[in-house]
């Protein structure tokens, strides 16, 4: 039987957990798409975890099928859904409640909630100073609401 | 809050004062707006603030974090200007090819610097240890990613 190791089987896919460039462990891969004209790999699909919607990525987002991980070429920009929000002096401000995304699929602004009765507070991502384990603005959110 | 009675050399405009007290407790906040832990203690020497204890989780050592690389801090948390190397420890490390070699369990470091040498990774309760140089470090932030790839 002819060998070729850059060959690898759904086993080597499925149930492997799915790593974005931050090193953040998204989700377990759950389905592989496949298109059935050309019979090529056009994507995955990433349990992301309890109450949390599937994400299809497309192959071209996909950096490595690793041996024990798969990893992305780029984070889904939902992943920042969640997050805690905290002003320059570190203020929690609430939560990201949705992600504004721009054309090209970019974070072009957050939704933010006080709690879960709070209000929305809709930031741009101009008034953000950092994403990363959390979500650092470059102001006071009271001073953004006033302009 | 009762009146406060003055006793100064001259006028005190204490608008920017803050009370010592009131930070003990505050959420202490990296740059990458990981909460690294809680202020125990204020460190000082003589008449100056040194820096901040800062109380981890319990799989990290507590650490002091010198004034130096505070960047703001208030009643509601105290942030930093870095990403402290000892919030390292407990992050997963994949290599080139995703292959899941462990966990940080060392940062090895120069003096007290925040600047690391190398990491001390290791697979489970009986795993090996490995040491990873600082070089073969692609990306760390919420985990850790490699250059290479590890044998193994």
């Amino acid at each position: 039987m002819f060998f070729n190791k850059n060959i690898i089987t759904s086993d080597d896919i499925l149930g492997k957990d799915a790593v974005d460039p931050e090193g953040e462990i998204i989700g377990v891969v759950q389905k592989l798409h496949i298109d059935k004209e050309d019979k090529n790999i056009v994507g995955i699909t990433i349990d992301e975890g309890f109450m949390k919607p599937d994400l299809f990525v497309g192959i071209d987002l996909i950096r490595t099928f690793g041996v024990d991980s798969i990893l992305l070429k780029k984070s889904p920009v939902d992943k920042i859904k969640g997050l805690r929000v905290f002003d320059p002096d570190g203020k929690d401000v609430g939560f990201v409640a949705s992600v504004i995304k721009g054309r090209s699929n970019n974070v072009k602004g957050i939704v933010v909630k006080n709690n879960i009765l709070g209000k929305n507070i809709m930031i741009n991502n101009s008034e953000i100073k950092q994403i990363g384990f959390n979500v650092i603005l470059k102001r006071n959110p009271d001073k953004i609401k006033q302009e | 809050m009762s009146e406060i009675e003055n006793i100064v050399k001259e006028e005190r405009k204490n608008d920017d004062e803050r009370s010592l007290k009131s930070v003990l407790g505050s959420k202490v906040i990296s740059q990458s707006g990981e909460i690294v832990g809680i202020v125990e203690d204020i460190v000082y020497n003589g008449y100056s603030i040194k820096g901040f204890l800062v109380k981890t989780p319990a799989f990290r050592k507590n650490v002091f974090i010198d004034k130096s690389f505070l960047d703001r801090f208030s009643v509601k948390g105290v942030m930093l200007n870095i990403d402290p190397v000892t919030t390292f420890i407990g992050k997963v490390v994949f290599d080139l090819s995703g292959r899941n070699i462990g966990k940080v369990t060392k940062v090895n470091r120069k003096d007290d610097l925040n600047i690391f040498n190398s990491l001390t990774v290791k697979k489970g309760v009986f795993g090996k240890e490995i040491l990873i140089s600082k070089s073969y470090v692609a990306v760390i932030k919420k985990n850790v990613i490699l250059k290479v790839n590890i044998k193994g």
